[in-house]
């Protein structure tokens, strides 16, 4: 009962995935839209991309927006009368860290290879 | 100025005849000045004597009168006839989420016992202890403005019917206590705020609120409460992460 909660780690990742999706992730969709309708465009836009100091962002982008969105589905479950438990708690979570490595690794691999 | 009719269904539980709650319908004259109080009095005194409610100071101070208008959280004090369609019948049931004692009288002990558990009140500072009581706790109007908002809670029951979260579990601390839990601990009177942390810090604390907000709409104080959970998961945050490099404290 007086355990501290570790939920300060999962609201903080959803709270910085709140704030990549309201300001980043639109910019990003509106610049595949655009460029989506010029193949040079959008090979400009991939050789952007190809550089790490705007791969590391588009890698932040991506995982906290996975985290939040993971986040909300959790507590979602619960206000649709889902009495969530700890194994909610991991395949959410877990989900999450697995879908932010994977992206992690495959780029790594695009852009590094 | 002719009278009107309000038509009422109100729900009525007494434990030891009826297994379950049930309704009764009632007409009440009304004019423009008639609240849900009064028509309940109206209904006691010439209706119906075993009606039971709670209530007091009749101008929304004493927070005994929260009961459920068609579905919606509210002091029977504070809600007037007149916003009501006197063609459609108002249904008045008791405080949602509470046990049922009888009638529209609902228990929140549960509340109470909430309330008592974060301590709403000044805890001193050892070096305040023995301060004579003349000299006082001296605050600037801008300390006073910080929590003044949530110093205005006249614990009511309210938020906890309207809450979603509180519906499903009874162990969350719930709006009220956690809005005087950090109305507490920002009041720079106040030396309290480590004990009531752990409280605030708990899954069964701030961390259960999914701001859903419905609290702080139904509030018949304007008090917010879903604010103040909010700024207490932000100080329960920072709180985390400073315990992650001082870890030996507590």
């Amino acid at each position: 009962m007086n355990r501290r909660s570790d939920e300060p780690v999962y609201w903080g990742l959803f709270g910085a995935g709140g704030m990549a999706i309201a300001f980043a992730l639109p910019a990003l969709i509106v610049m595949l839209i655009v460029c989506g309708f010029n193949s040079n465009a959008m090979a400009n836009l991939f050789e952007l991309f190809r550089h790490w100091w705007t791969a590391i962002p588009l890698f932040g982008v991506l995982a906290l927006t996975t985290w939040h969105c993971l986040h909300r589905i959790y507590h979602g479950l619960h206000d649709l009368t889902i009495h969530t438990t700890r194994l909610h708690h991991y395949v959410c979570y877990g989900l999450a860290g697995i879908i932010s490595v994977v992206t992690g690794f495959g780029m790594f691999l695009i852009y590094f290879e | 100025m002719a009278e009107k009719i309000m038509k009422f269904s109100v729900a009525r539980y007494r434990p030891e005849t009826d297994s379950e709650p049930h309704f009764q319908d009632f007409e009440v004259p009304y004019i423009h000045e008639t609240s849900l109080l009064e028509a309940l009095n109206y209904i006691k005194d010439n209706l119906e004597p075993e009606l039971s409610f709670r209530w007091s100071c009749r101008m929304a101070v004493c927070g005994s009168c929260a009961m459920m208008v068609n579905g919606v959280p509210k002091l029977a004090c504070k809600t007037f006839l007149r916003d009501y369609d006197p063609n459609k019948v108002m249904k008045i049931e008791p405080l949602a989420n509470f046990p049922i004692e009888r009638d529209l009288v609902v228990d929140i002990s549960d509340f109470i016992e909430k309330l008592e558990r974060i301590k709403p009140y000044i805890i001193p500072a050892e070096k305040d202890k023995n301060k004579p009581l003349t000299e006082g706790y001296l605050q600037t109007p801008q300390q006073m403005e910080m929590y003044r908002q949530f110093a205005q809670c006249i614990n009511c029951g309210i938020c906890y019917a309207a809450c979603p979260q509180y519906k499903l579990n009874k162990d969350f601390i719930g709006p009220a206590a956690l809005t005087l839990l950090y109305r507490y601990n920002i009041d720079s009177r106040d030396a309290g705020a480590r004990e009531r942390m752990k409280i605030m810090s708990q899954d069964e604390g701030v961390w259960s609120c999914t701001f859903v907000g419905y609290c702080s709409q139904v509030c018949p104080k304007h008090v917010d409460p879903a604010q103040a959970i909010q700024l207490g998961k932000k100080a329960s945050a920072i709180d985390y992460v400073i315990k992650m490099f001082k870890p030996g404290e507590e």
